[in-house]
């Protein structure tokens, strides 16, 4: 029943039913809610992982050009 | 001492050590455990959780991912406290990283709490926001603190005197939530606390669902510190190399 | 005996300072009346009004015009080089803090002394047996409000856009001092008789010098952590 319940929810839409007639419905509320937590959770671990990549490729670029510098010098110098 | 408080003390102490273990396996593996677990919390509350209430009918279901953010977020604050200490007494930029990192885990936490809060008290009250309750004026004081915290730390450059200041804000600010806290019980004026009725028969599976969320969002946003802590390092690193540019003047 | 002769002359040195240049308490002064001059007008309508939501904008003016002087707490140190003078002198670096709130204390109350007479005059306020509480209630407040504040402006005189910073990371530490006090405002500006039997205001007292005393003791051993170089 509680699968019907749910399944239900996903695909009616606006329209007054008998059981939402006799008491407010939230279950928009609680769509919203969750939807909230998931993004904030999904989008906060992607950024995160996003920076983490892009500053692992740039330190990647800085360690490179510090070494040709290095090696370039020490040629110089010898 | 009762079966059931034993077996709740017996819990907590092995959530405690999963949570220590945890940090011991792949960051990518901790954060999809994670993940999968919240995942697990909204089949709970979709097919197992009673969907109504006795007062708060069907908007009660948002509590199940409201209560696991509150409870972790002062949960890490708290950490981010110690942490803090530890950093003042070592000096250690690690610990400023893990400090700091921290903060941000336990504002993202604040944020939803407070975001699913003002949802729940748009259905519950009608109006999204409600003064002189003590737990949403400490949550959204912890908030505004935190958010201060980390405009402070993008202001100071010099990453010794970042770590040092950060970690007196954070002793600061994790005494203060306690204050926060008992100045409003004691001297705000009267609040309407939302009570949650667990009717006899169902109130094992909603106390199971809510401690299940719990533990389940706890884990995630131990993961999430994780992965903050190494976006820190990882920049920590690359201040030091902008350093060494700058002192050979490459 | 040689460190409080020490914790005086550090209060000393500040407070002659402030008389000389007098920057800080006029300014803060100005800021507070100017707040008082908007509310009040905006309010002129009726004296309920001001009667009902004048003591909002007291504190109000006091927790505002007060950053402007934390602001320029160490602004004198950073441009004379006496942190180091700080640092060396034989003396413990929490005293020097405590001094420096003590100086502070000062020269807010004399500020919030101004505000008050101000807030009699265009607040029409009469009830002349309050002010003893008044002046009390605002002594402890102003108190947890330096100790607080001292110690955030250290940190963030140097910074870019420190000022601002202050104001920030102050306003949620202050939060907790702001609620005992409002809880006390009816014993305090009301003058019903029931008003004036409110046990609220010592209440708030007992609770604000409670509260400076869990902040100086930590802010006292945090203090030499921000000056070390």
């Amino acid at each position: 029943m509680d699968k019907i319940y749910w399944i239900s929810l996903l695909l009616s839409q606006a329209g007054e039913t008998q059981e939402s007639a006799q008491e407010p419905d939230f279950r928009y509320h609680v769509w919203l809610a969750y939807a909230l937590v998931l993004v904030l959770l999904a989008g906060f671990t992607m950024w995160t992982v996003v920076q983490v990549r892009g500053a692992q490729k740039r330190m990647e670029h800085l360690e490179e050009r510090l070494n040709r510098t290095t090696a370039g010098k020490s040629k110089s110098a010898s | 001492m009762t079966m059931e408080s034993l077996l709740s003390i017996g819990v907590s102490i092995g959530f405690v050590v999963l949570c220590v273990l945890l940090h011991r396996i792949a960051l990518a593996a901790h954060l999809l455990i994670g993940f999968g677990l919240v995942v697990g919390t909204l089949y709970l509350v979709c097919f197992h959780a009673p969907l109504e209430e006795v007062t708060l009918g069907t908007s009660y279901l948002i509590f199940y991912f409201h209560f696991p953010s509150a409870i972790s977020c002062l949960t890490i604050f708290v950490i981010a406290g110690v942490v803090s200490v530890l950093q003042l007494k070592s000096g250690s930029l690690s610990h400023d990283r893990r400090a700091s990192s921290a903060v941000e885990v336990g504002l993202l936490a604040c944020t939803i709490t407070l975001g699913t809060g003002m949802i729940w008290a748009e259905a519950a009250w009608g109006q999204p926001w409600v003064w002189h309750d003590p737990r949403l004026m400490t949550v959204a004081i912890m908030w505004l603190t935190y958010v201060g915290y980390l405009m402070f730390r993008a202001a100071v450059d010099n990453p010794v005197k970042r770590a040092r200041y950060s970690a007196v804000l954070g002793v600061m600010f994790s005494i203060n939530v306690p204050v926060v806290w008992f100045a409003i019980r004691f001297f705000g004026k009267v609040s309407h606390p939302m009570e949650i009725e667990f009717a006899e028969d169902v109130r094992t599976i909603m106390k199971t669902t809510q401690w299940f969320g719990a533990a389940a969002f706890f884990i995630l946003y131990l993961g999430l510190w994780r992965l903050r802590y190494r976006a820190q390092t990882i920049h920590g690193e690359l201040e030091r190399i902008g350093e060494t540019f700058a002192a050979r003047k490459i | 005996m040689q460190q409080l002769r020490a914790l005086l002359t550090v209060i000393r040195w500040d407070v002659v300072v402030e008389i000389k240049r007098r920057e800080s308490t006029l300014n803060m002064s100005l800021f507070a009346l100017l707040v008082l001059f908007i509310a009040s007008y905006a309010m002129s309508d009726s004296r309920e009004l001001l009667q009902a939501f004048g003591p909002i904008f007291y504190w109000v003016a006091i927790f505002f015009a007060g950053t402007v002087g934390l602001a320029r707490a160490f602004l004198v140190e950073r441009e004379g080089g006496a942190i180091h003078a700080m640092l060396v002198a034989p003396m413990d670096v929490s005293l020097y803090y405590i001094g420096k709130v003590i100086a502070t204390w000062i020269y807010v109350m004399i500020m919030a002394g101004l505000v008050l007479l101000a807030y009699i005059v265009l607040f029409d306020f009469d009830d002349w047996s309050k002010l003893g509480r008044i002046l009390a209630t605002t002594a402890c407040f102003v108190l947890v409000y330096v100790i607080v504040g001292v110690l955030l402006a250290a940190m963030t005189t140097s910074l870019r856009g420190g000022e601002v910073i202050l104001r920030i990371l102050l306003f949620p530490l202050m939060i907790p001092a702001v609620v005992v006090v409002y809880s006390a405002n009816d014993g305090l500006f009301k003058t019903s008789a029931l008003a004036l039997e409110s046990p609220a205001p010592f209440k708030a007292i007992t609770v604000l010098l409670a509260m400076a005393a869990v902040y100086v003791s930590v802010c006292v051993v945090l203090f030499p952590k921000v000056v070390e170089e």
